[in-house]
């Protein structure tokens, strides 16, 4: 990479110091600091690297040059300083570097110090600086980096508009002579951001250099775990610097990403602590699994995260969700994160990467510190819901018909039987109520709780992580501890995690080196809230406001323990929440060895063997009351998978050619174990849990799968002059899940970068960097293992002791083939004004086919389902991510990024007659893939409009009104004695003719920095796409919904009776006249019963959060170098600060049923989103 | 070279790696679920899960339509359903083609590899039980090309979408079944093809009863189709009848053929009318159909049958009130609601009872399908009114009822009688009270008995239907729209008649206008 990047800027500094840093590779550097593997390629590079060399009468550059072509060496040097002009003559054999310098500076004109394979040339003595040297100062310091603390050896540090400069030590040490009166010390750094300081009267000045993670030429990690450089790439690979996903001390990385990455759509949780995110890069292109990405973790792939048999059967959420072994990475362990986008960036991966993959590489010991280094990162938060404010009607209470009175909510008394809000007007008049206490009925006030608001706690979450490092000559060491505690908004739920990681390099010869790793982590929740219909908090949003819940929690049981409720059998969220436990414990190993031969200096060999397991431990309590006789299960989920793999690498360069690549093989192992019991016909002893207290016999269940997967892999990276890069690849698998003739299947892909601004010399100043790229992968994918048979099922319930067996309904596949998925990239990669402005554009393109799906067949072949390769679904997008810097002055720097993401998948063919594949299903409404139509739609209860088109495709309407002459094409909802004509409940879903997928997607982050201020934000968001919410659904028939209150047309109180001149006129048509309806009825007429369409509840799911705000403040080295501490960082943190937009009142329209796909687009009973501020310190010694 | 030695090695290992992959086929055996079933207990869920379609899951819609009883009703009854909706057709047309029939189908497989004649016969039983059914209930249904799922030629468009068989095709296909089926069963106790007793949901392992049971549907069936294929029924009729010890049927009460759920504690299997009246304390509201036959014609069984209205009973004044069968959908607030305790509900003590027998067939039917064949001059040993007689008799037997003069009353009368089979299938009517498929296959076929006002909803133009609805999604599966199986059939349930029931007269009303209100027996 030539002159990509300038060490000095500005005209001036160019002529006087002409800044050639030959192939000054920084990539090759910073490697030094993020990679695992990097290290085989550097450590020990300048002792075990021989070169040989024979040139006659050429110039010392040439020399240099050749040396740089011939190994991996770089010059750096000034060539004022530096004579290279002199001619020599050189001929060495198989010699070390050191030698190979001493022979081309023979006598003590040049010192050379040899860094790791950079090497640095300076005049030995003072005689050639120049005489203009006025007065000279001494100014030392240290340079560290401003995220981690730790120093940063060979940062260049020159005196502005003089020649002379200085380069720090291992320990970030420098030294510089300045000869100028008000000297200007420019720091800068490959991958940071150059400083300027003035000197003024300092002798010593300690500097931080803030990293610049989007910087051209940055390297980022590619497919395993090979580090490349950007500009060398014809796909996408967006890195995230760890630093960036603590920020505001979320301890999901997942939901940590948010907005942070083009392409890649993060969906919160709705299942409150510990509830699994859900992250989907480029949009959904599979129907056979859930579209979520493979992670990585040290070349670890954490089994469990992704369910790779996608749920097109539907499942209507469940008690909990059991979160996903992802949370338990602690991000504080987290040196960087690379998203792997396309099939070319993850073709190497094989199958299961065909949603992409996040690769997150630990922190590790290196990074030049021998001895030891601490670093305590510590981080309280506080959440409260995001949206504080009930959505729901403060004007009536508990009854129907306007009237309540209780007497023993069975009925007796007027209306308390009934647990709707169509009762009395709260005018604080007196009415016999439900005293809690006593369950006895009290007259008073007739009232408005906000319990919505005296439900939700304040949550509280805190993590503190305690990292060491220890490095010696052969050795280096990270070991960090974590303890995080969470409280959730929701009573009664929280959870504890310890993480541990750690990690081992070791040299154990010249040419062998060791790299462990591992990490433990164990989280353990006394309660967790239950998602979905189960949801406790689905009582806190359908309970009457009549009701005081502050009252109510204080007697959610009476003193006989008896579940008590202001009705027989009625709400009652904190019975759930303090009886009906959920505890849960995962465990998680994981644990990684490499061990890597460098079999000569372009040729190593390299052996993983890596294991992840994850072990889920539950159970249920179901508490004896009046109704319910109980209940109690456990049960256990166990994942495992090994991976064994050996590679022989390589590394070669002729001339202007480069070539790499490296070829291998792996043995996957993937083991699923679940086991579950529960009681049966309730509990004997009340209050005890466990399988024993079973009334009758205890149930249980047991699966185990294991698969397999072989491969060979290998891959080419040819390179021409540091502008053209190919990259070809090609994998084999053979998996066991598949029948035997077409268990084997390859896939290749190629990736072509153009660094056209390398090729021509264009102004820096202006282009600094203009690449284009493009690439095209086909990946196969296998499936779940066992799908081959037909099965003959026992069910659960015998006849007479025996037992009865039935042909399951899923029809087998007769010939298998594997998935394929074909896709396209094209992109650019643009920076303007010395990097200013970089710009990374994306058009991407991918074609899934032969996808396993389980699809619905006809029923007269004897089966409903079948398994079959089926589809064809197409997605295409564009990504763009803008990073830009304003401003840049000395003290003060402004850096404002956008990203953007548009994509659309559409299905473009099923299988046979089938016109869609349903994706979700609640309450009636659903979520679909139709064929021809953009992924997502959602079906649903339309009402019936006045329209021709509406009647041809309603079947409904046609049964309503025969004849279309009866239409009068108002365009109008019809209504038929003044309510509305509706299709719920009748045959259906139909068309609601919107989708669950937003139009766009895109973000802005600004970072203020001034001296040791920093101030940064990120607002994100999701443009159009519609949610049901059957949350709303409900909240109609129980008179909740603010709309059922408030004034008719006529200025009067709807409620009111229609003779009283209440009631509401639904706007519509009358079907028998085709005039306006006038004619008035009662709101609760309209809502008791599902009269409401769909669209009622059917909102547009534009959604903008502030998500995150950090305000930092760098302790000076000054006040802190005292304590003996390197950096000290104080931060205020928020994350989701405010919610910028949001169309459906009251719950927050990014939550959904689920984090599967048949989770999405449909909304019930979300616990809401919460709003975290906190503080965090950052320490390190 | 020491190079190429590491190099070599490598590959070596590679292929070492990846050459293993002939174990994979083992590792991809399911551990956790078997690939064969057992024939017994294939049988038992094939057994269980017919008798919940047939007998109670989908038999409260068409009891409705046949007036015994109406809907299972919420807080206040409020018919306003589209008579279309009150079958769940789609469930219980998948009911057979995804949970009954691929049973049967296993286990004619494993007795075809393994021979076992009883099973084999039993699972032909059981078919022509099942596909007689969808035909009675649909028309056409698919059955050559049905359930090829696992077989080569399963992708062959004509068993991707089962073509639909005509009726009569399927009928005699049936026939032949049960034909072949009698003959196969040995009811010998030393016979080489043991049953499991325990696991024979209907008869406990009687072979005998079995074969009772083939015979005695053979015989409803063939009655079935008496007027449009007499040719063919007339012979096969009368070879069953006149050779008992080759064709045994079903000789007394006790020998109703049917299934006694397994009671108590809610289970899966327990009684439904049980089961839903420990939860509601409810059974079905009595339709007025039944009760006005039961009532005016002073029937003896109307007490066993049918509870008294709880109201009534609290007043001190028990009386029977019925539930009309219909009511206009139109208007929401024209709905008429009636307290669930004003109206009669079918009798706790007889439906409830978690030990009854669900009859699947009856003696008494029996009786008036003999009645039947020899009011048609068939040759069976007796004439119609003994058989009639006798199948009264045994109705009374059954519920514990003493006759008294009922055989003496106007309308019971069989001398006195000018429509002597709408008095055949009247009898046969009230002995077959809660049987809705069965009935609903007779009354399309006679004409008889009339109901009350039953058109209903906006088709009342329309009389009685002719057919359950064939779903939406069946109308569009190709196998049928190529079968042209939808030919002839209007708004769903009219149009073309059942095969079986080609130039039948309509069902008539006794009443012509709609109900609005709840009819009390006696009336003061």
């Amino acid at each position: 990479m030539k002159k990509i990047h300038c060490c000095y800027s500005g005209e001036y500094l160019n002529k006087l110091f002409s800044c050639k840093i030959i192939k000054f590779m920084r990539n090759t550097l910073l490697l030094l600091f993020i990679t695992v593997f990097q290290v085989y390629a550097t450590d020990s590079y300048s002792q075990n690297t021989r070169l040989t060399l024979d040139l006659k009468d050429v110039s010392v550059a040439t020399v240099l040059e050749e040396i740089e072509n011939h190994s991996d060496f770089y010059f750096l040097f000034n060539a004022k300083l530096i004579d290279v002009t002199k001619e020599v003559s050189i001929t060495i054999k198989d010699e070390k570097i050191s030698d190979i310098l001493a022979s081309l500076f023979p006598g003590n004109e040049v010192n050379y110090l040899v860094f790791e394979k950079q090497i640095i040339l300076t005049p030995r003595d003072g005689k050639s600086l120049p005489a203009l040297v006025q007065q000279q100062r001494t100014i030392t310091g240290t340079v560290t980096d401003k995220q981690t603390g730790e120093p940063l050896p060979v940062v260049n540090i020159v005196e502005k508009g003089s020649l002379n400069g200085a380069i720090s030590d291992v320990d970030g040490k420098y030294k510089i002579t300045v000869s100028q009166q008000n000297p200007i010390l420019v720091f800068s750094f490959v991958g940071y951001f150059s400083q300027e300081i003035e000197v003024s009267n300092n002798t010593v000045i300690d500097v931080n250099l803030v990293p610049n993670i989007q910087e051209i030429g940055e390297v980022v990690v590619t497919a395993m775990g090979i580090t490349r450089e950007v500009k060398a790439l014809g796909y996408s690979v967006t890195e995230v610097q760890g630093a960036r996903l603590t920020e505001t001390g979320q301890t999901n990385v997942i939901s940590a990403l948010s907005g942070k990455v083009a392409g890649v759509q993060i969906t919160g949780s709705s299942s409150g602590i510990d509830g699994k995110s859900r992250i989907v890069i480029r949009g959904e292109t599979s129907l056979s699994n859930d579209n979520q990405p493979l992670i990585i973790v040290d070349g670890i792939p954490i089994q469990a995260n992704q369910q790779l048999e996608a749920s097109t059967i539907p499942e209507y959420g469940g008690i909990s969700d059991w979160g996903s072994p992802i949370a338990d990475v602690n991000p504080e362990d987290i040196e960087s994160l690379s998203v792997l986008k396309g099939a070319s960036a993850t073709s190497l991966y094989g199958s299961r990467a065909a949603n992409g993959v996040i690769l997150i590489t630990t922190k590790t010991g290196k990074g030049g510190q021998k001895g030891l280094g601490v670093s305590i990162a510590s981080s309280l938060t506080f959440s409260n819901p995001l949206i504080g404010e009930s959505p729901w009607q403060k004007d009536y209470g508990q009854g129907k018909n306007g009237q309540y009175a209780y007497v023993d909510g069975n009925g007796n008394g007027i209306n308390d039987n009934v647990n709707r809000s169509w009762g009395p007007r709260y005018e604080g008049q007196m009415i016999s109520q439900w005293d809690p206490e006593t369950g006895n009925a009290v007259s008073k006030p007739w009232v408005y709780h906000d319990n919505w608001k005296n439900f939700f706690e304040t949550g509280i979450l805190s993590n503190t992580t305690l990292g060491l490092t220890y490095g010696t000559d052969v050795s280096n060491s990270r070991i960090s501890i974590s303890h995080q505690k969470e409280n959730g908004i929701v009573p009664n739920t929280g959870l504890t995690r310890m993480t541990a990681n750690f990690n081992n390099e070791f040299r154990i010869k010249d040419k062998l080196t060791a790299y462990f790793r591992g990490s433990l982590s164990n989280m353990n929740s006394p309660n967790r809230s239950g998602y979905g219909y189960y949801n406790p908090i689905r009582d806190i949003y359908l309970m009457p406001s009549s009701i005081d819940i502050l009252e109510f929690k204080k007697y959610y049981k009476t003193p006989e323990g008896e579940r008590n409720s202001f009705i027989e059998n009625g709400f009652n969220p904190y019975w759930n929440l303090y009886e009906n436990l959920n505890p849960s414990e995962r465990k998680r190993i994981s644990l990684g060895l490499t061990l890597k031969y460098d079999i000569t200096d372009w040729l190593y060999f390299q052996g993983d063997i890596v294991q992840d397991q994850t072990r889920l431990d539950y159970s249920q309590r179901t508490a004896v009351y009046k109704y319910n006789t109980g209940g109690f299960s456990q049960g256990s989920n166990f994942d495992q998978e090994y991976n064994y793999s050996a590679r022989l690498g390589f590394n070669k360069k002729f001339q202007n050619w480069g070539i790499s690549g490296i070829a291998g093989a792996e043995l996957r192992n993937i083991q699923n174990r679940s086991e579950s019991a529960s009681s049966s016909g309730g509990l004997i002893n009340k209050g005890v849990y466990n399988l024993d207290n079973s009334l009758k016999q205890v149930t249980s269940s047991h699966f185990q799968s294991e698969k397999e997967i072989h491969s060979v892999f290998g891959n080419l990276n040819l390179s021409y002059n540091n502008y053209l890069f190919l990259d070809l690849s090609e994998r084999n698998d053979w998996s066991s899940t598949l029948p035997k003739n077409n268990w084997s299947y390859s896939y290749p892909s190629v990736a072509l970068s153009y660094v056209f601004s390398e090729m021509f010399n264009i102004d820096k100043s202006i282009l600094s960097f203009g690449k284009l790229r493009a690439s095209w992968a086909k990946v196969g994918s296998d499936t779940s293992p066992y799908f081959l048979n037909l099965y003959i099922d026992r069910s659960d319930d015998g006849w007479n002791g025996q037992p009865v067996q039935s042909v399951n309904a899923i029809l087998p596949p007769t010939n298998l083939s594997p998935e394929i998925s074909v896709s396209w990239e094209l992109g650019t990669l643009l920076s303007f004004l010395d990097n200013k402005i970089n710009l990374d554009f994306a058009w991407y393109e991918t074609k899934t086919k032969d996808q396993i799906v389980t699809i619905d067949t006809q029923w007269e072949r004897g089966f409903r389902w079948a398994r079959i390769n089926v589809g064809d679904l197409e997605t295409t997008g564009i990504e763009l991510a803008l990073n830009t810097t304003p401003v840049q002055t000395t003290n003060f720097r402004w850096d404002l990024d956008f990203t953007y993401n548009r994509n659309r998948g559409k299905l473009k063919e099923l299988y046979s007659n089938l016109t869609y594949q349903r994706i979700g299903e609640w309450y009636g409404s659903e979520t679909r893939a139709v064929v021809g139509e953009r992924y997502g739609a959602l079906w649903g209860f339309p009402y019936m409009v006045d329209n021709e088109e509406y009647w041809n495709n309603l079947p409904p309407m046609q049964e309503d009104i025969p004849n279309i002459a009866d239409l009068h094409n108002t365009g109008k909802i019809l209504t038929n004695a003044g309510m509305p004509m509706n299709t719920v409940w009748r045959g259906g879903p139909y068309d609601m003719g919107t989708y669950l997928t937003p139009d766009w997607t895109g973000s802005i982050s600004s970072t203020f920095s001034y001296k040791n201020f920093s101030l940064s934000m990120l607002v994100d968001g999701r443009f159009g796409g519609y949610i049901i919410s059957t949350t709303y659904q409900h909240a109609y028939l129980y008179g909740l919904v603010d709309k059922t209150a408030g004034l008719n047309q006529k200025g009067n109180l709807k409620r009111d009776p229609v003779v009283n001149g209440g009631g509401v006129l639904f706007e519509g048509t009358d079907l028998a006249t085709g005039l306006p309806n006038t004619i008035y009825v009662e709101e609760q007429d309209l809502d008791w019963d599902y009269n409401r369409g769909t669209e009622e509840f059917m909102f547009n799911a534009t959604n903008i959060k502030l998500r995150e705000l950090v305000l930092s403040f760098q302790i000076p080295k000054s006040w802190s170098g005292k304590l003996g501490i390197n950096n000290a960082t104080i931060s205020f943190i928020g994350h989701n600060v405010l919610l910028l937009k949001n169309n459906m009142p009251g719950i927050d329209s990014e939550t959904m049923m689920g984090n599967n796909n048949n989770g999405q687009g449909l909304e019930v009973a979300s616990i809401p989103t919460t709003r975290n501020l906190g503080f965090k310190v950052s320490l390190s010694f | 070279m020491k190079k190429n030695k590491y190099v070599s090695t490598f590959f070596l290992l590679l292929l070492f790696l990846v050459s293993c992959t002939k174990d994979f086929e083992s590792l991809n055996v399911n551990p956790n679920a078997q690939t064969t079933g057992e024939s017994a207990y294939l049988l038992t869920s094939a057994q269980i899960t017919a008798a919940r379609a047939i007998l109670d899951d989908y038999n409260a819609g068409l009891c409705k339509w046949v007036q015994y009883y109406t809907h299972r009703p919420e807080d206040n009854v409020a018919f306003w359903h589209k008579s279309g909706n009150d079958i769940d057709t789609y469930w219980n047309y998948y009911s057979f083609y995804v949970d009954i029939l691929p049973n049967l189908k296993v286990i004619r497989d494993n007795c075809e590899k393994t021979p076992h004649r009883n099973y084999w016969a039993l699972a032909n039983i059981m078919e022509a039980w099942s596909y007689t059914y969808l035909v009675d209930m649909w028309g056409k249904v698919p059955y050559t090309h049905a359930l090829h799922g696992t077989s080569p030629d399963s992708e062959d468009p004509d068993y991707y979408f089962p073509l639909f068989d005509d009726e009569d095709f399927i009928y005699k296909a049936m026939i032949q079944k049960l034909f072949f089926a009698n003959d196969s069963i040995e009811t010998s106790a030393t016979t080489k093809y043991p049953i499991i007793a325990a696991s024979d949901a209907y008869a406990n392992g009687d072979l005998l009863m079995w074969k009772k049971f083939c015979n005695t549907l053979n015989l409803r069936l063939l009655l079935r189709m008496s007027d449009v294929d007499a040719a063919y029924a007339k012979p096969l009729f009368e070879m069953i009848v006149s050779n008992p010890a080759k064709y045994p049927v079903i000789s007394s009460n006790d020998e109703d053929f049917g299934i006694v759920w397994i009671g108590g504690n809610k289970g899966p299997w327990e009684n439904q009318i049980a089961m839903m009246y420990e939860e509601s304390e409810n059974t079905y509201p009595v339709s007025t159909g039944v009760l006005y036959y039961l009532a005016t014609m002073n029937d003896p069984r109307l007490p066993v049958l049918v509870d008294p209205a709880k109201d009534y009973v609290k007043a001190g004044n028990p009386k029977y009130v019925g539930c009309p069968p219909a009511f206009i959908r139109i208007n929401p607030s024209g709905f008429i609601r009636m307290g669930r305790d004003s109206i009669s509900n079918i009798s706790v003590a007889t439906f409830a009872d978690p030990n009854r027998k669900e009859p699947i067939i009856t003696y008494a039917e029996l009786q008036f399908i003999l009645a039947e064949a020899a009011l048609k001059s068939w040759n069976v040993p007796s004439s119609a009114k003994q058989y009639y007689e006798s199948g009264i008799n045994a109705s009374m037997e059954k519920y514990n009822v003493p006759i008294g003069g009922y055989l003496a009353e106007p309308k019971v009368n069989y001398d006195l009688s000018t429509n002597k089979l709408e008095t055949i299938i009247l009898q046969r009517y009230l002995a077959q009270f809660g049987q809705g498929a069965n009935t609903f296959a007779m009354m399309r076929r006679t004409g008889y008995p009339a109901l009350d006002f039953f058109k209903i909803d906006e088709d009342d133009v329309k009389g009685f239907p002719y057919r359950v609805k064939y779903t939406e999604l069946i109308q569009e599966n190709p196998g049928f729209i190529k079968s042209n199986a939808g030919v002839g059939i209007i708004s769903d349930m009219w149009g073309k008649k059942l095969w079986w029931a080609t130039g039948a007269p309509e069902v008539q009303m006794f009443n012509q206008t709609i109900q609005t209100g709840p009819v009390v027996w006696p009336v003061n």
